[in-house]
């Protein structure tokens, strides 16, 4: 357990200048967390920090504060994914100091897939405040001690307030729209105080160079830490589900074709997965990578291995 | 108490029913109260399904929106208009990298030009009282603070 005025590892190896790896983790939609050891397990050796997820694709599942309290039970650190769909101002912040009470550090804002998506679309859609006023607000509840109404985080008037010393972290698409303008959201992001950006899986190459390029020009890759999403999909059938039905999902066509005509599919999505990871890695100071491995959590070790970022088995015991 | 009696005059009644009127017919306004036309190249953010204030979301592909994938995203509307030549009298390109606070909830429903007179809002919707909102430039301030505090 982190001491109350501690920051978490993965802000004190971003600072440091170390490579990252973060991985997601889904949590379960029955309420058995024992489902999730086995992917607990597989990111045991070489993830630095553990995405939960608040309701991918607006639906529903356990909530991201009671699976990251189980992950950092079971040793493992979490980053709690928030999204503003669900909860006013008010119900995120009350989420924040539980989950701070639990030794979560790391906090993910992000505005959230649209209810529509999901198999919920009768439901209300809150979106009180978008990612980058959510950044802002646990920016000044880390670095004042004070709430988004201005009150002190203090249970009486003589006390001090209490900052809570947050990891904050926020999303990125590289792909989707003119690299000028998405660099000036994230430099908006960057400003109100975000840490590190995680992306969108990056399957395309030359998406992401003109993506960058922006970036350093408007001066995020500096301040911030980034930290390219990579996705290796099961299937053709499973990418093709992705691009459909996922928000923010760009796969060029000769990526799609490369995947659909090989004989091993897994294989190939896997050997791409690499590829991007060596590429991204060889060309530009990027902080760490984030994988996404939907279900198959132990393509997590199998990519590490490959990469040579997998610790020696000795440093597993937590 | 001037403020109380001010919005429920008749006046003021008047004048918000024409300026609703208006700005709903011409921008889509659902009277937040804290109009920020002016800094997102008169296009209402609160048109877009999330009421994103300050950029995409992260399911805008191709300038089109993650929900109504027939609509134009809002957010590509601002930054094009931003860019272009005759949005440059009202210096868009500097407004639309400034950071809106998120909708007070305590004035939704009321004349936005009624907030900038009553000083709850500045003139592009930054909002002043009657609620405080986290300053976008913390980690900046603190840091100028900190090697001030250095110096001295």
């Amino acid at each position: 357990m982190n001491a109350l005025n501690d920051t978490s590892n993965l802000y004190k190896k971003l600072k440091a200048g170390e490579f990252v790896i973060t991985a997601e983790l889904s949590p379960p939609k029955v309420p058995d967390l024992s489902r999730l050891d086995k992917h607990l397990a597989n990111y045991r050796r070489g993830v630095d920090a553990i995405n939960v997820l608040d309701m991918p694709s607006a639906t529903l599942r356990m909530s991201s504060i009671g699976t990251a309290i189980y992950v950092k039970q079971q040793g493992l650190e979490p980053v709690m994914q928030m999204t503003c769909r669900d909860r006013s101002k008010l119900g995120m912040q009350s989420d924040l100091i539980s989950a701070y009470a639990h030794g979560i550090r790391n906090i993910l804002c992000l505005t959230g897939d649209y209810v529509t998506f999901g198999d919920h679309p009768m439901s209300k859609p809150v979106y009180d405040m978008d990612s980058t006023n959510a950044i802002m607000m646990v920016n000044q509840l880390r670095r004042l001690g004070k709430s988004y109404g201005g009150g002190a985080i203090a249970d009486s008037a003589k006390e001090e307030p209490f900052k809570m010393q947050w990891c904050i972290g926020g999303a990125a698409n590289p792909a989707g729209n003119k690299p000028e303008h998405l660099a000036r959201v994230m430099a908006k992001k960057a400003s109100a105080g975000v840490d590190f950006l995680q992306t969108q899986p990056v399957f395309d190459l030359d998406v992401f160079d003109k993506w960058w390029t922006a970036m350093d020009k408007a001066g995020v890759t500096k301040k911030v830490s980034i930290l390219p999403g990579i996705l290796p999909p099961r299937s053709h059938k499973g990418l093709e589900f992705m691009m459909t039905h996922v928000p923010g999902i760009w796969v060029p066509p000769h990526v799609e074709k490369r995947i659909r005509e090989a004989t091993d599919q897994k294989q190939e999505a896997l050997d791409l997965a690499l590829e991007t990871m060596r590429t991204l890695k060889e060309r530009y100071p990027i902080a760490g990578f984030h994988i996404y491995p939907l279900a198959w959590s132990e393509n997590v070790p199998y990519i590490l291995g490959e990469l040579g970022l997998l610790p020696p088995e000795t440093s597993a015991v937590v | 108490m001037f403020n109380r009696v001010w919005t429920k005059s008749r006046l003021y009644r008047v004048l918000f029913s024409i300026e609703e009127w208006s700005k709903k017919r011409v921008f889509g306004c659902h009277s937040c109260g804290q109009c920020v036309l002016r800094s997102t190249s008169f296009v209402c953010p609160q048109t877009c399904p999330k009421q994103m204030r300050n950029g995409p979301c992260g399911g805008s592909m191709f300038g089109k929106c993650e929900v109504f994938p027939d609509r134009e995203c809002i957010w590509t509307n601002v930054h094009e208009r931003a860019d272009m030549a005759a949005m440059q009298m009202f210096d868009m390109s500097n407004k639309v990298v400034k950071i809106q606070p998120a909708v007070d909830w305590s004035i939704v429903g009321t004349s936005a030009v009624g907030s900038i007179l009553e000083k709850k809002t500045d003139m592009h919707g930054g909002i002043l009282s009657p609620h405080p909102v986290p300053n976008p430039e913390l980690d900046q301030i603190i840091a100028s603070t900190a090697t001030l505090g250095k110096t001295a």
